[in-house]
């Protein structure tokens, strides 16, 4: 008893402290020293703080910055988590025109969305809970029907274990289905994981692209045209959790040059 | 039986009632019909004459010579239906023979009654009056010859003689034309040619011409020119005071190299049909040759771009921060090659850093020669004050007037506040949003939406991935608990054997302990022990041995220790039963350890032993 009290206060005194950090960051971003903006909220993203209200006045601060890569993946992790979030999908846009590529969000065939809207319009979370919501419900129905036989509960069984199954599905393929990341830098995507590859198309900051292998510091990146090849992990931000910083060395590896740098070093 | 019947008489009355209406109606209609499509007609426009036949005709229909009139030889439609009828059990057909006419001259003319030998019968139709109407609009003339037999589409459409002209016909030369056009045979390297490709054809009763075998059109070959789609347009118009149909094709050229060049000679191939008959038409027009010159020495800031342009230029705030980037956009507007349109060079600001353009993606539609093209620069101003962009020139060839030429925009003047200045976007309120009572403002325009207001209780989120696998295994594992228990339960209502064998060894504790403090507990502790093998045994207790015990336990190949173990108990209860004797309290306790021992090693042999 004791120790539930205790655990409620120190929850509570935390959750005190990251709204007093959260408001530091706003009155910063007011004043115009986005660094500061950047670096509180960045901190609370890393001890785990994760709110789509975080993400995107962190969006708002890098964007405010000129990192329109940081900008354009903190507005899609605020999408992620609230996919209804309108600011954060305006100041996307707006961002996104402002990219030299304007390239589309890789996006699933037409068919796909229409068919599995479902899987698009809530967040992994969601769907997590409304996966385990149905199959405690399967159970429950079938748990009924071993004390006494009721009407319905075999369809209502089967509906709940499609139900069940299909979000289940669902976070599952929104855990380990492509990632997206959003390139922080210019980026060379070579047509291998090696240095010495062709380039063969360039990455500039914000463009978004699906990752769909990693291998050995370097991601297998497709884009919305479906165009893909490997670059450095380094020179994307991955949208998905586990939310890394994003304010932490962002410098390219040695050795990944963009192609513009190889052409002139092979002249 | 009954409802068999009746099913059989509603069946067949229906079949009596639907046989009934085509028989009446053949029979009542007379053995041969013939009749026109419309009565008034129009000198040399084409209708048809129907003859309708019920019952089999024994050859087909032979038309009479009409003065006035040329009727088909062979009927063009042919149809035949078929009726039944159940009242007779026979079968009636009709038939429907259509042919083409056309009225020759104008006046009243009546087509005679026609003789059809219909199922050995010699049937009459009944005489037509038609009354044909002087033409209005000038008419085919259709070209003599045999009239063709192949039906639409032939693979080869037979070329007519033309016989020359009367006043008031068109040949079929000047029935369908095509002419090919250029706007201007001599022109500046990457200036606009406009092409005009045109496809005229008669507009009159009757008369159509068709894409002859659905092939895509062709333009001429334009070989030393970049051209832009073709654009269609279908107008009715009028040509040598007769009404025609134009279709008409437009498209640019703009010349990639100088030098003599011409747009090829343009060949189309069609077919037309006036009434039943169809001819094989190919037009051709002659090639045109274009000189293109060459431009004069270009002078420094030449883009590239020949035509007409104007140049506009705007930036997306009228303030700036320092090192916030701002947009500016600059559009290229006028007439000319979209793709030869260049960047407009930038020139030098020193306060601020000026990006390479980006194009706009996807450039206005462009309508015949008229482009607009827009190049977007970020630009970043690196110091505080006033920012002044200079004029921005674009240098292009007016090929109208044989000279290059520069346009160039009103310098831009942006107010560069410091970044501490900076007290956030510009607010402007919609007119259907109320400013909400924190006091943030929904604001519209260029920037971004402002931050968002702090949620309550931030913490650290606990992934629920680790999580999710034990919630999902907790109901199958609480469903398995359940499931065992009701089965448990259900195999105890079932199975008494069972129930007795599970419970015996409880039972028969709670004997014993009662044993202790009982008046007779040698007596309670034999019947304890005799109670558990009744139950574990599923045995009648009353009237059970001590030697029907031994032998009950030598059949369930129990240990013959227990068993030895258990007799002896049993011996010792019963010497005391029967002897008189009272055991003392030391006794007593060894006994019931003793029996509790013989129970628990009975229970470690086996659950159910066989009986």
């Amino acid at each position: 008893m004791m120790a539930n009290i205790l655990m409620c206060v120190l929850v509570g005194t935390g959750a005190g402290v990251y709204n007093e950090e959260f408001a530091r960051a706003a009155k910063a971003y007011d004043a115009g020293d986005y660094a500061t903006a950047i670096g509180t909220y960045e901190q609370m993203v890393g001890e785990s703080v994760a709110h789509e209200a975080l993400f995107y006045n962190l969006g708002n601060a890098y964007y405010r910055s000129g990192r329109l890569g940081a900008a354009i993946a903190n507005y899609e992790r605020a999408l992620e988590l609230d996919p209804g979030f309108d600011n954060a999908r305006e100041n996307l846009e707006k961002a996104v025109r402002e990219t030299r590529q304007h390239l589309a969000r890789p996006l699933p065939s037409d068919w796909e969305q229409s068919l599995l809207f479902w899987h698009y319009l809530v967040s992994r979370e969601t769907t997590t809970r409304l996966a385990l919501l149905f199959w405690l419900g399967f159970w429950v129905v079938l748990g009924l029907r071993q004390f006494r036989p009721v009407r319905y509960t075999r369809p209502a069984a089967a509906v709940l274990a499609v139900l069940a199954l299909a979000f289940g599905g669902s976070a599952w393929a929104k855990a380990h289905g492509p990632a997206l990341a959003v390139a922080d830098a210019d980026a060379a995507v070579t047509y291998g994981t090696s240095e010495s590859d062709a380039v063969r198309f360039e990455l500039y900051p914000g463009d978004r692209v699906t990752v769909d292998q990693r291998r050995n510091g370097w991601a297998r990146v497709k884009t919305a045209s479906g165009e893909h090849g490997w670059t450095r992990e380094l020179n994307l931000v991955f949208v998905g959790p586990p939310y890394a910083r994003m304010d932490e060395a962002q410098k390219p590896a040695p050795g990944n040059t963009t192609a513009r740098e190889k052409e002139t070093s092979a002249s | 039986m009954r409802t068999i019947l009746l099913i059989g008489a509603v069946g067949a009355l229906a079949a009596a009632v639907i046989g009934a209406a085509p028989v009446n109606a053949a029979g009542d209609a007379a053995p041969v019909r013939a009749y026109v499509d419309e009565t008034t007609v129009t000198a040399g426009a084409q209708f048809m004459l129907v003859i309708e036949i019920n019952g089999r005709a024994d050859e087909l229909p032979t038309m009479p010579a009409v003065d006035g009139l040329q009727i088909s030889a062979r009927p063009s439609t042919q149809s035949t239906q078929m009726e039944f009828s159940s009242a007779t059990n026979t079968a009636v057909s009709r038939q429907k023979y259509g042919y083409a006419v056309y009225a020759t001259k104008p006046g009243k003319i009546t087509i005679p009654p026609i003789q059809i030998k219909v199922e050995g019968k010699a049937q009459t139709t009944e005489p037509i009056d038609l009354t044909v109407q002087d033409a209005s609009v000038p008419q085919v003339r259709m070209p003599r010859g045999p009239a063709p037999t192949q039906v639409w589409p032939p693979r080869v459409l037979p070329q007519m003689p033309q016989p020359p002209a009367k006043d008031n016909e068109v040949s079929l030369e000047e029935a369908v034309v095509i002419e090919s056009h250029v706007d201007k045979t001599q022109v500046y390297q990457g200036a606009p040619v406009e092409q005009t490709l045109c496809i005229w054809v008669l507009n009159a009763s009757g008369f159509r011409v068709y894409n002859y075998r659905d092939q895509p059109f062709e333009p001429p070959s334009c070989e030393g020119f970049y051209p832009t789609p073709l654009e269609e347009d279908v107008t009715e118009t009028s040509r040598d005071g007769r009404a025609f149909k134009a279709v008409t094709y437009r498209r640019t050229l703009y010349p990639t190299v100088a030098g003599d060049l011409q747009v090829g000679e343009w060949g189309w191939e069609g077919a037309a049909s006036y009434g039943v008959r169809e001819w094989r038409i190919q037009r051709k027009a002659p090639a045109i040759p274009i000189r293109v010159m060459a431009l004069p020495d270009a002078p420094p800031g030449f883009s590239g771009a020949v035509g007409t342009y104007t140049l506009a230029a705007k930036l997306s705030r009228e303030d700036g921060v320092q090192g916030v980037p701002m947009q500016l956009v600059v559009t290229v507007r006028g007439r000319g090659n979209p793709d030869a349109i260049g960047a407009p060079r930038m020139p030098k600001v020193e306060k601020a850093y000026i990006s390479d353009p980006d194009r706009s993606p996807a450039p206005s539609e462009p309508t015949g020669a008229d482009v607009e093209k827009t190049f977007t620069y970020t630009v970043t101003p690196l110091a505080p004050g006033e920012l002044s962009i200079p004029p921005i020139e674009y240098g292009y060839f007016d090929p109208g007037a044989g000279a290059y030429k520069t346009e160039s925009t009103q310098p831009l003047l942006v107010h560069v506040l410091q970044s501490a200045e900076y007290t956030g976007p510009r607010k402007l309120m919609t007119q259907n949003r109320d400013p909400d009572p924190a006091g943030s403002v929904n604001m519209i325009g260029d920037d971004i939406f402002p931050l968002a207001a702090g949620p309550a209780g931030l913490r650290p989120v606990r992934r629920s991935d680790a999580m999710a696998p034990a919630a999902a295994a907790a109901p199958v594992l609480a469903y398995a608990g359940v499931a065992l228990l009701m089965r448990r339960k259900r195999r105890f209502e079932r199975d008494p054997a069972y129930a007795r064998a599970r419970r015996a060894r409880s039972r028969a504790v709670k004997r014993l302990d009662a044993a202790a403090g009982s008046a007779e507990p040698a007596e309670e502790l034999y019947r304890a022990l005799l109670g558990y093998v009744a139950d574990r045994y599923n045995l009648q207790e009353t009237g059970l041995t001590s030697q029907e015990v031994t032998q009950t336990l030598e059949a369930g190949h129990v240990e013959a220790e227990v068993k030895e173990h258990v007799r002896k108990i049993l011996r010792a209860c019963e010497r005391t039963r029967y002897g008189g004797a009272k055991l003392s309290r030391d006794e007593i306790a060894a006994l019931s350890r003793g029996a509790l021992d013989a129970i628990a090693r009975l229970e470690s042999h086996g659950a159910e032993a066989p009986v």
